[in-house]
């Protein structure tokens, strides 16, 4: 298994992984950089599914490089001679544990009469002898990588209690010399698709909480205009056009959704100042959240819908601020440091992540919200624009190797970084991470 | 003028009528009355037709006079258009010397008009002093010329929050424009537009290209 990994072992104790992935479209190079620390990892198995050719190996190559990619899993070797079938009611556990397998995963597929795909996998827990899991999907031929995602999900859950994001999706925005295109891919960095492409900048996309659309931002007679693409989530691909949310008088932009999908909140600049609007997505009509002469802008929803945090600079440098979505007191939330922006929310509301600039650099870090303790996870010096995995364990945020925009992932335990690099030219940047996959 | 072409159609369709049946009124309206040709038929139409009286020879040469006077009247009047349309051609021309009078004084070599950006500090919208002079300049030429017309572009260098620069770009833009208004110049003259980070005059990394590019531009509208 592991020979599809180059591993190189530094002396500060990195285990570095560079996985050339060959199938699929043409995507982003993804190179893995598990930072290894004192914590224990959950030692799994995958032996090569059952079944002919290439997928085969492809989807236990997926579920591998999935659980690896987290930082929490240690993928172990195997010998090729062992069974990769379900093991029946007979199954000798002895044997298994006297290969010290822990967790166990097998599985197989096989080609329907219909031209479908029928995969399923069985997860063993070796020392407690028993089966914990068994998932059959059918599926079409081309959904193989989601169909192997779908299963790492499921182990993941299992094994940590948490829920995967092997299925989600990313947006982001690729920059090349003329032109801006906003492009969804699969969380891995495969099958992207663009789904708008402008002359202009493009930043900011965000997923509607159902993500059935991505609101971002253009420029439209070069003013900032907010901008609702509808798409298909699971498809990852684009289901009509565009449209432009208002314009209203000045520079439109930040747009947060609303969670119950109904509004938007954006920040509208005008006259010398910046302020933050609710835009009911229904009729277009809009109610002013904050009032002062300074920049306020980059809004962002608390996951209950009752509180907004915003970036303002009132006190001369930007500063992360909170305020109640119906307007209110706005209570300074960031004392650390001279500048901190682009705040979000973790899924459970429990701390934010920011970008946090201490005098030379500029570094994704989360604050705590009971505490206000600031944890910084990023050690670049022009990272931004963090965004939240929806089970809260991963940042994915905007960084730069050689002078190139490019991805950078990295688990909130800071156990695992990962980078993707976009085609040559291609300047990634703005990434923001889309929901769960409703099955 | 269509009043006194339907005049002059109208006595010649008297006329011509009187000269023969045969030809209709529609015949008649669709000559050219400018045509010298037409103006001899008229002298043949002295003649008594079917026992209508002709006209006597004084009326007949009545009516040619007043025909005659009608065409000068005519010519006079289309002299009269093309002297206007020449008078209005020159104050066209007035025109366009002054708008290159205004673009020689904009272009005009190290002059503080040809200076077209402001530069700030990071993460700063605060007008340095050093630009005063050029913003001076600038504001003076448009309470000037209440005609031209300028747009101002706030941009920021590649570091911080992308939203963030998008703001601080438009705030760079609007405090130039009251700067503007203070001088004089009308807020109707002035757009502003901010591109935040996503329009570097210069791709680096190092601290020289960042404050080239964060500056605000001045761009004359034609």
């Amino acid at each position: 298994m592991l020979s599809i990994f180059r591993m190189i072992k530094s002396f500060f104790g990195i285990i570095f992984f560079s996985i050339a992935m060959s199938y699929g479209a043409v995507s982003a190079q993804v190179e893995i950089e598990i930072i290894a620390d004192e914590g224990a990892k959950i030692p799994i198995t995958v032996l090569p599914f059952e079944g002919e050719g290439d997928q085969a190996k492809l989807i236990s190559e997926i579920i591998s490089s999935d659980l690896a990619k987290t930082g929490i899993f240690a993928i172990q070797s195997f010998d090729k001679s062992w069974s990769r079938s379900k093991l029946g009611d007979d199954a000798d556990y002895t044997n298994w544990a006297s290969r010290v397998v822990q967790n166990l995963v097998v599985g197989n597929f096989v080609k329907l009469d219909d031209g479908r795909l029928q995969a399923a996998f069985w997860l063993y827990d070796i020392p407690g002898q028993a089966m914990s899991v068994g998932y059959q999907i059918k599926d079409d031929p081309k959904q193989v990588r989601q169909m192997a995602h779908h299963f790492a999900d499921l182990i993941y859950e299992k094994l940590t209690g948490d829920k995967g994001v092997f299925r989600t999706k990313i947006a982001y925005v690729v920059s090349k010399k003329d032109q801006s295109a906003l492009v969804i891919a699969d969380s891995d960095g495969h099958n992207p698709n663009e789904v708008f492409a402008s002359k202009e900048p493009i930043l900011s996309p965000r997923w509607s909480p159902d993500g059935s659309k991505i609101a971002f931002v253009s420029f439209l007679k070069r003013k900032a205009a907010v901008y609702v693409t509808p798409v298909n989530y699971k498809k990852g691909r684009a289901t009509g056009k565009s449209i432009v949310i208002g314009p209203f008088p000045g520079s439109n932009s930040a747009p947060a959704w609303s969670p119950d999908g109904q509004s938007l909140a954006i920040a509208i600049s005008k006259d010398g100042k910046s302020d933050i609007f609710m835009i009911s997505l229904r009729d277009q009509s809009r109610v002013q959240i904050t009032n002062n002469r300074s920049i306020n802008t980059e809004p962002n929803f608390s996951h209950d819908g009752k509180t907004l945090l915003f970036t303002s600079d009132r006190t001369g440098r930007p500063q992360v601020y909170q305020v109640p979505v119906q307007g209110g007191t706005e209570v300074r939330l960031t004392y650390t440091g001279r500048y901190n922006a682009s705040p979000h929310f973790s899924p459970d509301d429990s701390f934010i992540a920011l970008i946090h600039y201490d005098e030379r650099k500029f570094n994704v870090g989360m604050q705590d919200m009971k505490s206000g303790v600031v944890q910084i996870l990023t050690d670049g010096s022009r990272d931004q624009s963090p965004s939240i995995a929806p089970n809260g364990k991963v940042i994915v945020y905007a960084s730069e190797a050689n002078g190139r925009g490019i991805l950078r992932f990295v688990a909130k335990n800071g156990r695992a970084k990962l980078r993707y690099v976009g085609p040559k030219g291609d300047d990634l940047r703005e990434p923001s991470w889309g929901p769960f996959i409703k099955d | 003028m269509n009043m006194k072409f339907l005049l002059v159609a109208g006595l010649v369709a008297a006329l011509v009528g009187c000269s023969s049946k045969t030809k209709t009124n529609a015949d008649i309206e669709q000559r050219d009355l400018f045509d010298q040709s037409n103006r001899g038929s008229f002298e043949q139409t002295a003649e008594s037709i079917d026992g209508v009286e002709a006209p006597s020879e004084e009326e007949l040469r009545t009516q040619q006079d007043e025909l005659k006077r009608e065409f000068e009247r005519e010519e006079q009047r289309l002299l009269d258009e093309r002297v206007k349309l020449d008078e209005q051609n020159a104050v066209t021309q007035d025109e366009f010397q002054r708008q290159a009078e205004i673009k020689r004084e904009l272009l005009q070599n190290d002059s503080l008009l040809s200076q077209r950006s402001i530069f700030y500090d990071f993460d700063s919208s605060v007008i340095k002093v050093e630009f005063q002079p050029v913003i001076e300049a600038h504001g003076n030429f448009l309470k000037k010329h209440p005609s031209v017309r300028i747009r101002i572009e706030g941009n920021c260098d590649d570091r911080g929050s992308r939203e963030y620069n998008l703001a601080l770009g438009q705030s760079r833009a609007e405090q130039l424009k009251q700067a503007f208004v203070l001088l004089g110049a009308r807020a109707d003259q002035i757009d502003v537009a901010s591109y935040g980070a996503e329009r570097p005059l210069v791709f680096g990394v190092d601290d020289e290209s960042r404050s080239k590019n964060r500056r605000s531009d001045l761009v004359y509208l034609d």
